[in-house]
């Protein structure tokens, strides 16, 4: 297997930037973890970004995890209460469940 | 409308807002009765303050705010409007339609040196405000999300009281796909909102999001589902969506709607209305018991048209149906 593929992202998480991001959020080979940490800022279109990478590596039976939340992104997160619809896609991931079931 | 359209009428309303209040500080003095002129000053503040918000002028918004507290505790009769704090309100004015003007400019952070201008404002518009209480609970308020009352559930079963058990306004918007590249940012609403009352509950709707390829990244496709407690009226809470009400579906339900009303919310939802229904059960707007009776409700009469239901029923509030059906159109 190859290794864990991370992407972390720096400054603005936001319309600015979407057409930029999109594709790299998408890039073959998979992200499996989107590194947070540097977002300074996020808006409704980054929000959807990440949304769009969750959706996409699970129709792929992959999974993206996010990791490293800054400031910007726990508000805006809270703000919506969408922490949960990213959690929920974890615990159902098909991965995290055998490996469960293994230990 | 697009952005330029919307931040053009934001610049132009503002001053004449501040023109008007400013009439109203210097005339206040010799005034009888000052009732009215507090009101203009203090709606001034107030409405530069939300449409700031909208914009996401937070440098705007954050010295308005302080503005605001000052005026609202000088309508409520806690504060005097003493010479003093009418020559402060002057000078805030001022400072105001500086950042409107920089705004104007094109400057839509402001600079560091109105921000040194507006510093020793704000420290003597705080000497008039009490030290800040504290902010409600939010894990208390949500443990004042209706609970199942028996006997209104009882009720609702006999279909004598076909309405919605929890005391808060619910807020369901489906914005413009367009709302982002026209610079403004569905955050800055919900956090507007929270400005005026309290958000106790959100789902964040994302059935309308594509797959990869047909996804364009600048176009909205998330919704929302709000309970609101707030003390504003309904004409307030529209207010907050005017630059986007056009191209949105906006429907607002008062505390204590009819059941028929969130059917038809429920009924709005293109693709999968149970999961709306869900929805609603968890932002706290809906029992289970209520979401079940609505569509059990739903069921008796399938494939009618919600319209039609609701005009039997002579239960909808006119606004309601015109801004939920508009869009339909």
């Amino acid at each position: 297997m190859s290794e864990t593929n991370i992407l972390r992202i720096e400054g603005e998480l936001t319309i600015f930037r979407a057409m930029e991001l999109k594709p790299i959020l998408l890039a073959m080979p998979p992200v499996d973890v989107i590194d947070l940490s540097g977002v300074t800022d996020l808006d409704t279109a980054g929000v959807q970004l990440l949304m769009l990478a969750k959706e996409t590596a699970l129709a792929a039976q992959r999974d993206v995890k996010l990791v490293a939340h800054s400031p910007a992104v726990i508000e805006v997160f809270e703000l919506l209460n969408v922490a949960a619809y990213f959690g929920d896609h974890l615990v159902m991931d098909s991965r995290t469940a055998s490996g469960a079931a293994r230990s | 409308m697009d952005l330029d359209d919307a931040l053009e009428t934001f610049i132009l309303e503002s001053r004449e807002l501040l023109e008007d209040m400013e009439t109203a500080l210097l005339a206040i003095e010799s005034a009888d009765d000052k009732t009215e002129m507090i009101n203009a000053i203090f709606r001034a503040g107030h409405t530069i303050k939300g449409s700031a918000g909208l914009f996401s002028l937070d440098h705007v918004v954050a010295f308005t705010h302080v503005v605001e507290s000052v005026l609202d505790k000088v309508r409520s009769g806690k504060i005097a409007l003493a010479d003093k704090l009418v020559v402060l309100l002057l000078a805030c004015g001022d400072h105001i339609g500086a950042l409107v003007d920089s705004v104007a400019a094109g400057e839509h952070s402001g600079n560091a040196e109105l921000q040194a201008q507006g510093e020793p404002l704000l420290v003597m518009l705080r000497d008039y405000l009490d030290p800040p209480k504290a902010a409600p609970d939010p894990a208390k308020v949500a443990h004042n999300l209706p609970t199942a009352d028996t006997e209104q559930v009882q009720r609702i079963n006999g279909n004598t009281a076909n309405t919605a058990n929890a005391d808060h306004w619910h807020i369901s918007v489906r914005f413009s796909p367009d709302v982002l590249r026209n610079g403004m940012d569905p955050l800055s609403f919900i956090r507007y909102l929270n400005t005026m009352g309290q958000i106790v509950g959100i789902a964040t709707v994302t059935d309308a999001l594509p797959n990869a390829e047909q996804m364009d990244p600048e176009l909205c496709y998330l919704g929302f589902e709000m309970a609101f407690q707030t003390d504003a009226e309904k004409a307030a809470i529209e207010k907050v969506f005017e630059f986007v009400r056009d191209d949105s579906r906006l429907v607002i339900l008062p505390p204590h709607s009819r059941i028929s009303e969130y059917i038809s919310l429920i009924n709005l939802q293109q693709g999968d209305a149970a999961r709306l229904g869900d929805m609603l059960v968890r932002c706290g707007t809906l029992m289970p018991q209520e979401l079940d009776m609505a569509l059990d409700v739903q069921s008796d009469e399938p494939g009618k048209p919600i319209g039609t239901i609701l005009v039997e029923q002579g239960s909808v509030q006119p606004e309601v149906v015109e801004a939920a059906l508009t869009k339909q159109k």
